[in-house]
């Protein structure tokens, strides 16, 4: 077997000056000759330093001292190292590959997607578990903080009716939810449809004046709250809070954008957007609320018609949800149906008509 | 990934001035010549490295974005000729991702910081902003000390008071934003908002963005050296001024067409029926690639303009350079790359990003009254933290050019 010999040009470190050399890959070496044949430099495979090969372009050898040869046919020098028994690295051998290529983009896709739908749900339950009351409690300051100016007003209602609402709802939490904390805050707003609530992370509970209006003196307002009082207990605005500031962070990186400011108020509003199992939840945790109080299950499912029937009213303003995962009323309604008596509450709502696609309880969030 | 854009012609600059006491003057060449600068990356190779690096950066949760981003680069640098010999890209993985790890924390804290508090989050924004000169500096070293040519150095001759001294009119700017965002951020609703300070701020930020340009770009070639000879940058404030002015007019021609576009495709839809998924959609579409088609011709003229300009005034005695890259030609470039981009899902995005660089790479030219090879090795240490390198990065402030 022959050696083989390639041109390559030394630069010496000390000036750009190029000097025409003979590079031979031999059985267990490198070595550098003048075109002469008078020798340079020389170096054991085993302890070469190369840049990485790649197809077209050429290779560098650095030697003790500084000196640089660079072989210009990059490809020769790997095929030449290849046959003296120099094998490539793991990456290397994997990006010089079709195959492996399409391998890595199958894989990635699949961990990107798993990641989204399982690992970072998991990874977020752990995190709100473990996250102290205090960190949980100032983070649905910082929420409402966004939010009080750009969504909601200060509440219009008297004092006679928020101790009124707050007294019920004290009385009822008392047994449908012992020991949790929770704190209840009065609003208004522009926005329609009002008849509605939200759960903060930390157990801040906002009640909309146009809910406390429209379900004055009935048990709807508790199991609106009782609702509510679900998604505290389990920690599920706080999950998704962290889970949008997972995709943020994630987007970040790919976009660079971390202006704090800007990329903290969808994240707000990406919280308010449960997903389907946390709303199936919640309505299950108020129908086991209303019954820790002795009452049915009924206002659930009507407070459910209402929601819908006000949305009804409001239109659906605004740009259409062509994403919407989130359980439609009707499955909502059954399951509330199937968890209390279904004699009490009949097939449909009482104002009748068709059920809304779009969850209520989350419109104030589009 | 902006620097992906410009893979070389941030950074190798060649030539001399003569420090006192410096270094020895080049071999006059025997006649000026002119050098092309050679690109040899394929889309093919580049994707294969990329699709590699993805699936690894993913499965180590980041943690080899820093070995990601070595490779890239020395793809990159590697396959870029200048007279024969190649350049060399020897940025430390370890070091990078240390880098990162600092810089990561900092801007997560930052991010939680805003989430949990506006105000917090202003105060934390203009630490950054007083952050940035030094990034920048460090920035700016870690990447050309890093960079080899014919085993000669690069490097970033400056220190971090001059980066401060370059920089501070930006980070004024960027303070009095700051706090006139706060100002809105705080407004409570039915609190008339005082709009004099605002427009004053960002008034006198659009009349100074183009002085602020033309004092980074100084700053930038005017330290860079490529071993012992050191470059310059002609003073071009007024270029700047009438670049950003011609692109303000480019610029009204398409905005105003893609308006009136606009307009008579919502008209012809009717009155959208929120119901309507199709004509929204429609809409949608309309709007996006009328704006795309007007941002292109003005965001072309302007990277064009801007490379020339900036490459005409750079240079360092007897060595020159100069790029034909134009309006049309990377108009065409980008356009159809960024369309297979799209068409792709994402996956001609190395393939673009090649033929970006090719584009570019193969626009320069060296003009050289010397023998290169005369180039003397200079004497500055290699930055070895790459804090400055991370935190543009992360940012995506694109150092280049």
């Amino acid at each position: 077997v022959s050696d083989t010999v390639l041109e390559g040009l030394l630069f010496d470190g000390r000036t750009a000056a190029a000097t025409p050399v003979r590079v031979t890959v031999t059985g267990g070496g490198l070595r550098v000759t003048t075109p002469a044949g008078e020798p340079l430099h020389e170096v054991r495979l085993d302890q070469l330093v190369i840049t990485e090969p790649f197809a077209s372009a050429p290779r560098q050898v650095t030697f003790a001292g500084g000196a640089v040869v660079e072989v210009t046919d990059g490809a020769a020098l790997t095929a030449a190292l290849a046959a003296a028994g120099l094998r490539a690295s793991l990456v290397e051998r994997l990006q010089q590959r079709w195959l492996a290529a399409a391998a890595s983009l199958v894989a990635s896709v699949a961990l990107l997607v798993g990641g989204y739908l399982y690992g970072l749900p998991a990874a977020v339950r752990v995190v709100a578990a473990v996250l102290p009351a205090s960190a949980e409690r100032r983070l649905g300051e910082g929420v409402l903080e966004v939010l009080e100016g750009r969504l909601f007003r200060p509440t219009a209602l008297s004092e006679a009716e928020q101790s009124d609402a707050e007294r019920r709802i004290a009385e009822a939490a008392r047994l449908g939810a012992p020991g949790l904390q929770y704190r209840l805050v009065f609003r208004s707003t522009e926005q329609k449809p009002g008849v509605n609530a939200f759960a903060l992370p930390g157990g801040t509970v906002v009640i909309l004046d146009e809910l406390v209006r429209r379900t004055a003196g009935d048990d709807r307002l508790l199991a609106v709250v009782g609702h509510e009082l679900g998604h505290v207990a389990r920690h599920h605005s706080t999950q998704s809070l962290l889970r949008a500031a997972g995709v943020g962070a994630f987007t970040s990186l790919l976009w660079g954008d971390f202006s704090g400011q800007a990329a903290s108020i969808p994240a707000v509003f990406a919280m308010l957007d449960y997903s389907r199992g946390a709303e199936r939840e919640a309505d299950e945790d108020a129908v086991r609320f209303l019954h820790a109080t002795g009452r049915s299950a009924k206002p659930v499912f009507d407070a459910l018609c209402l929601l819908a029937s006000v949305e009804r009213e409001a239109g659906t303003k605004g740009l259409p949800n062509i994403f919407s995962s989130h359980p439609t009323i009707e499955e909502r309604l059954a399951r509330v149906r199937e968890m209390g008596q279904p004699r009490e509450m009949g097939h449909s709502c009482p104002e009748g008509g068709a059920f809304l696609p779009a969850d209520p309880i989350q419109q104030e969030s589009r | 990934m902006t620097d992906l854009a410009e893979p070389m012609l941030e950074t190798h600059p060649l030539g001399p001035t003569e420090p006192a006491g410096g270094p020895p003057p080049l071999e006059p060449a025997p006649q000026a010549h002119n050098i092309r600068l050679k690109f040899t990356g394929t889309g093919g190779e580049y994707f294969r490295i990329w699709i590699v690096n993805l699936l690894l950066t993913i499965v180590t949760v980041g943690i080899y974005s820093a070995w990601a981003k070595v490779r890239k680069t020395r793809y990159f640098w590697i396959n870029t000729q200048l007279d024969g010999a190649v350049f060399q890209y020897h940025g430390d993985p370890m070091a990078i991702l240390r880098g990162r790890i600092l810089v990561g924390v900092i801007f997560v804290g930052y991010s939680l910081i805003g989430r949990i508090s506006i105000q917090a989050g202003i105060v934390a924004a203009v630490v950054l902003g007083l952050l940035a000169p030094w990034f920048f500096y460090k920035a700016m070293r870690f990447k050309l000390s890093n960079t080899t040519w014919r085993g000669i150095r690069f490097g970033f001759d400056s220190t971090v008071g001059a980066a401060y001294g370059a920089l501070a009119p930006a980070v004024i700017l960027w303070v009095l934003l700051s706090g006139v965002s706060a100002d809105l951020a705080t407004l409570r609703p039915g609190d008339k908002p005082n709009p004099v300070p605002m427009l004053l701020v960002y008034g006198l930020f659009l009349a100074l963005v183009p002085l602020l340009h033309a004092r980074i770009k100084r700053y930038q070639h005017g330290a860079t050296t490529c071993g012992s000879h050191k470059f310059d940058f002609e003073p071009s404030t007024g270029a700047f001024y009438g670049l950003y002015g011609k692109t303000f007019l480019v610029a009204l021609v398409p905005f105003v067409l893609a308006s009136i576009a606009v307009a008579v495709s919502v008209m012809a839809m009717g009155k959208p029926a929120p119901e309507s998924k199709a004509s929204f959609v429609a809409i949608m579409i309309v709007s996006y690639v009328v704006f795309v088609l007007a941002y292109l011709l003005p965001g072309s003229y302007f990277s064009a303009r801007l490379q020339r300009l900036v490459w005409a005034r750079t240079h360092g005695g007897p060595i020159r350079f100069s790029t034909s890259v134009g309006m049309r030609g990377l108009m065409r470039t980008w356009f159809k790359n960024g369309l297979l981009t799209l068409l792709t899902l994402g996956l001609y995005w190395p393939y673009a990003a090649v033929n970006i660089a090719r584009y570019q790479i193969e626009c320069m030219t060296v003009e050289a009254a010397a023998s290169l090879g005369s180039l003397a090795a200079g004497t500055q240490a290699i930055e070895p933290s790459a804090a400055g390198d991370g935190a543009v990065d992360f940012v995506g402030w694109d150092i280049g050019l």
